[in-house]
């Protein structure tokens, strides 16, 4: 077969295809929801943010309330080491480490039901938001 | 590019790659319109980071041709379930089987020969365009082509 052949073959090539209408409104449906799906997804995002954000300024307040008032806690460690209700031995050799994972870990409660906290609101305000529009 | 832009630009051209990508499914139209489709959809979503106008059309064919092949693969994890030739579909397929035979003979070739001749054929590209859309190499790419051309024409012999 010559190339010719196959050339007119492709040129006169016109397949059935369903009408150009019906194609363009499905397109223009998928489009549509494509739309809908990215602005769920940046508002989405937005409030993590917000939320992240509240979460650290909490996680920042506790660190900086916790360094101030570390003396007072300090004292209050060796106050409880003197009245025994903890060993003194335990609380002079690591009466610091205790006071600090103590401080560590209530400021990453505190951080994390923060970001729970916003979060849920957020998101309740949003789906309340969605089902009255 | 805004919405209504590219909605233009779709009109314009919509036809063109169905009718490209129905070749290249070897006449099942229904499968064209849905990877059509979905070529449009993902390169809306991707036209913020388009810049050159005047290769519009090769970026939506090589996204067309990556669509086809990711269907592709896909389908061939999948496998083919007994119960779905039971379906009955009422979509249109080519019923006046004018072109059954080109069809055979396309599904005979491999997919990128197919999509060489498909190009360069029914839209006129040349190697090089061929090469950026595929994302192959020149040589490659005759080769394709050559290799194309005879299977096609022994086929339709």
């Amino acid at each position: 077969m010559e190339e010719d052949k196959l050339k007119d073959i492709f040129t006169g090539y016109s397949p059935e295809l369903s009408p150009d209408s019906m194609f363009m409104s499905r397109f223009e449906k998928n489009l549509h929801s494509v739309e809908v799906i990215k602005q769920r997804c940046t508002s989405t995002r937005n409030r993590n943010r917000a939320a992240i954000t509240i979460a650290s300024v909490t996680g920042f307040i506790c660190g900086v309330v916790s360094t101030l008032l570390y003396p007072y806690l300090s004292a209050l460690v060796k106050n409880l080491g003197a009245m025994s209700f903890i060993p003194v031995h335990i609380t002079d050799a690591y009466g610091d480490i205790m006071l600090w994972a103590i401080i560590g870990i209530t400021t990453c409660l505190i951080t994390f039901t923060a970001y729970d906290i916003t979060s849920g609101i957020f998101n309740h305000g949003h789906a309340r938001g969605a089902s009255a529009s | 590019m805004d919405r209504q832009q590219f909605i233009r630009y779709v009109e314009c051209n919509q036809r063109a790659v169905r009718r490209f990508l129905t070749a290249l499914c070897c006449g099942d139209t229904a499968l064209a319109d849905d990877l059509a489709q979905d070529t449009f959809v993902k390169a809306y979503l991707s036209c913020d980071s388009f810049r050159e106008d005047s290769k519009f059309l090769t970026w939506i064919y090589r996204i067309a041709y990556n669509t086809f092949i990711s269907n592709r693969r896909s389908y061939k994890e999948c496998g083919q379930l007994s119960e779905a030739a039971a379906v009955e579909s009422y979509e249109r397929t080519d019923s006046s089987f004018e072109y059954q035979n080109l069809y055979m003979a396309l599904n005979r070739l491999s997919d990128k020969e197919r999509t060489a001749i498909l190009l360069f054929y029914l839209q006129g590209y040349g190697v090089n365009e061929i090469a950026e859309i595929t994302e192959s190499s020149s040589e490659a790419v005759r080769q394709q082509l050559s290799r194309g051309r005879q299977h096609l024409k022994n086929l339709l012999n």
